[in-house]
């Protein structure tokens, strides 16, 4: 159970999220024409939803491998070149999470006493999902890596 | 160049040439030159990044994903494959034109090249292998077709543009209509010259006019969806977005409602590959920032154009050139990060020196861009069409020409005829 809520992560946080998102957009849409005045938060709370929402779908599909990349040349490589080089994008993308992180929770931290125009919230709640998407990704980036390893332990594999 | 763009720029391709995700080189190689050549603050980064990915615009983006899925999955588009055999099925090559029927069809109420060419392609690929086209020919029309659901509305590409470009999203939406419909005409035609040429019997009779009546009654439900969307964004009901989340709500009731074809289970997988797909795509505009930021600070984009104008300044030419330009970078970029990358660089030259509206410059480009997803290296109406024929990259892509060549004749009508992208906008949406 709990390995599943692991391995399944951001499937489940990101299915929740979107239909959060997509409730609130129908509140919009509704409101406007049910109430005479809609209600002013729903276009921020849609977009705070979305911003968890782009960092979690990053880490999903940083999971399957399913990011825009460029591979016409990495496939021509001979094997041993080309596990090096798989090493490399990996620790690459892990350099990239790493700058998420940081920078990211100094965003967050800094932004305490900044709040949003309509439901006055401190911005760290939308800038918190950079770091903690970038520190789903460096999870997923070092499962990649033990993946990785154990490729290399196991030749019938590794020969593909 | 300054040393920053050019580690800026070399990085990016080195990093890019082994693999690195694209959204990841941008970052990376940004990072490096604001480092090491500029003193920058790598807090600009993230700072950049979010502001460029958290817009409400966006949104439409996860919305039609989504309706596009729900759509495939809840019966829409066998309605809408049948509606396509009683117009045009008992042509000559009929089957192919079902398939490109079918793809317009399914591009108008849906939003995404990926859904379409899947949701079209896994029933009508195999039925134009059987009246007579080959595996290659079948799988080359599908993947050409299907890049139609880019350029007709609605479409997340020019959802996209909107934001990145600052052009209006239902003037976009609206200025796709015509060249999309041409690019299916002509698709069309090779379809039909093929079937001649190859000597291929008409697939079915026809319906009658009874059964054709029948058979649109049971379409009209997915039908209308474009009066939803489209009518919506140009009565100024709704804002894209909010059209988005409309056809969203429409395509549950109908396939969960009305059809009953919609199970909860088909509801989770659209939820997650609408949430990838968001993620994929907003992290990739997002990226773009401080990279794109850094090239505006350098004045890089000017610098082209000057390079650019040094060589001609006639608009013809220029023009021609950036279709080049697009054509080429389209072909080993998503169209994604291709159109972020480029706008900045060739809107300027569009506007300011060949005089083009920012409609029809963006319908070209994304029309130039959405060529090169059928081809390979890097195509994602491609790669989808090839998965659902069981057929090979290798003879897809010989098979293709006909139907580039066709689609490029488009792009060159829409580059030098203005009237095709902004009549229609102007006449709904700008007051006359």
């Amino acid at each position: 159970m709990l390995h599943k809520l692991y391995s399944q992560l951001e499937e489940i946080v990101g299915a929740v999220l979107l239909a959060a998102t997509c409730a609130v957009a129908v509140i919009q849409v509704a409101a406007r024409y049910v109430l005479a005045s809609p209600p002013a938060w729903t276009e921020e709370a849609a977009t705070l939803l979305f911003a968890w929402l782009v960092f979690v779908g990053a880490s999903l599909a940083l999971k399957r491998n399913e990011h825009f990349a460029l591979d016409v040349v990495v496939v021509r490589l001979p094997h041993g070149l080309r596990r090096m080089v798989q090493l490399v994008v990996l620790l690459l993308t892990f350099a990239f999470c790493l700058l998420l992180i940081v920078y990211g929770a100094i965003l967050a931290v800094d932004s305490w006493n900044v709040r949003t125009a309509v439901m006055e919230i401190p911005r760290t709640w939308l800038y918190a999902s950079v770091p903690v998407g970038g520190g789903l990704m460096a999870v997923r980036t070092v499962e990649a890596m033990l993946q990785w390893v154990a490729a290399g332990r196991t030749p019938a594999e590794g020969g593909s | 160049m300054s040393p920053l763009i050019q580690v800026l720029l070399i990085g990016f391709l080195i990093l890019l040439a082994v693999g690195v995700p694209i959204s990841v080189a941008l970052v990376l190689a940004a990072g490096a030159a604001m480092v090491g050549w500029s003193g920058y603050d790598l807090n600009l980064i993230p700072l950049k990044l979010f502001a460029e990915t958290n817009r409400f615009p966006l949104l439409a983006i996860p919305f039609f994903v989504l309706a596009g899925s729900l759509m495939s999955k809840g019966g829409m588009s066998g309605r809408l494959i049948d509606l396509a055999r009683a117009l045009v099925g008992w042509l000559h090559g009929g089957v192919a034109m079902v398939s490109v029927v079918s793809c317009m069809f399914f591009a108008a109420v849906s939003g995404s090249t990926a859904a379409t060419t899947a949701a079209i392609g896994i029933v009508l690929i195999p039925a134009m292998i059987q009246s007579g086209y080959s595996r290659g020919t079948a799988t080359a029309l599908q993947s050409t077709a299907g890049s139609i659901g880019i350029i007709i509305p609605p479409s997340v590409p020019f959802v996209l543009l909107g934001v990145i470009g600052g052009i209006s999203i239902g003037e976009l939406f609206l200025g796709g209509v015509f060249p999309g419909i041409a690019v299916g005409l002509a698709l069309m035609v090779v379809a039909y010259a093929i079937a001649r040429v190859q000597r291929h019997s008409p697939s079915a009779a026809g319906l009658g006019l009874k059964a054709a009546g029948r058979t649109f009654a049971r379409a009209i439900l997915p039908l209308l969806t474009i009066l939803w969307v489209l009518g919506g964004i140009v009565c100024g009901l709704v804002t894209p977005t909010e059209a988005a989340i409309v056809a969203v709500v429409w395509a549950l009731l109908v396939g969960g409602l009305v059809y009953r074809e919609l199970a909860w289970s088909d509801l989770g997988a659209a939820l997650v590959d609408s949430t990838k797909v968001t993620g994929i795509v907003v992290l990739c505009i997002g990226a773009t920032a401080p990279f794109s930021w850094l090239l505006t600070v350098e004045q890089v984009p000017q610098q082209i154009a000057a390079g650019m104008l040094s060589l001609t300044t006639s608009p013809a030419a220029l023009t021609l050139m950036m279709l080049a330009i697009l054509l080429v970078i389209g072909t080993f970029l998503d169209l994604t990060p291709a159109m972020i990358l480029l706008v900045p660089i060739l809107m300027p030259i569009a506007q300011d020196t060949v005089g083009m509206d920012p409609v029809q410059f963006g319908v070209m480009l994304v029309l130039a861009l959405g060529i090169g997803q059928s081809t390979p290296p890097v195509g994602i109406a491609l790669f989808v069409a090839c998965s659902v024929g069981k057929a090979r990259i290798g003879e897809v892509s010989r098979a293709l020409g006909p139907f580039l060549l066709a689609m490029i004749a488009v792009l060159l009508l829409t580059a030098f005829w203005p009237a095709l992208t902004t009549a229609l906008p102007s006449a709904l949406l700008r007051g006359g």
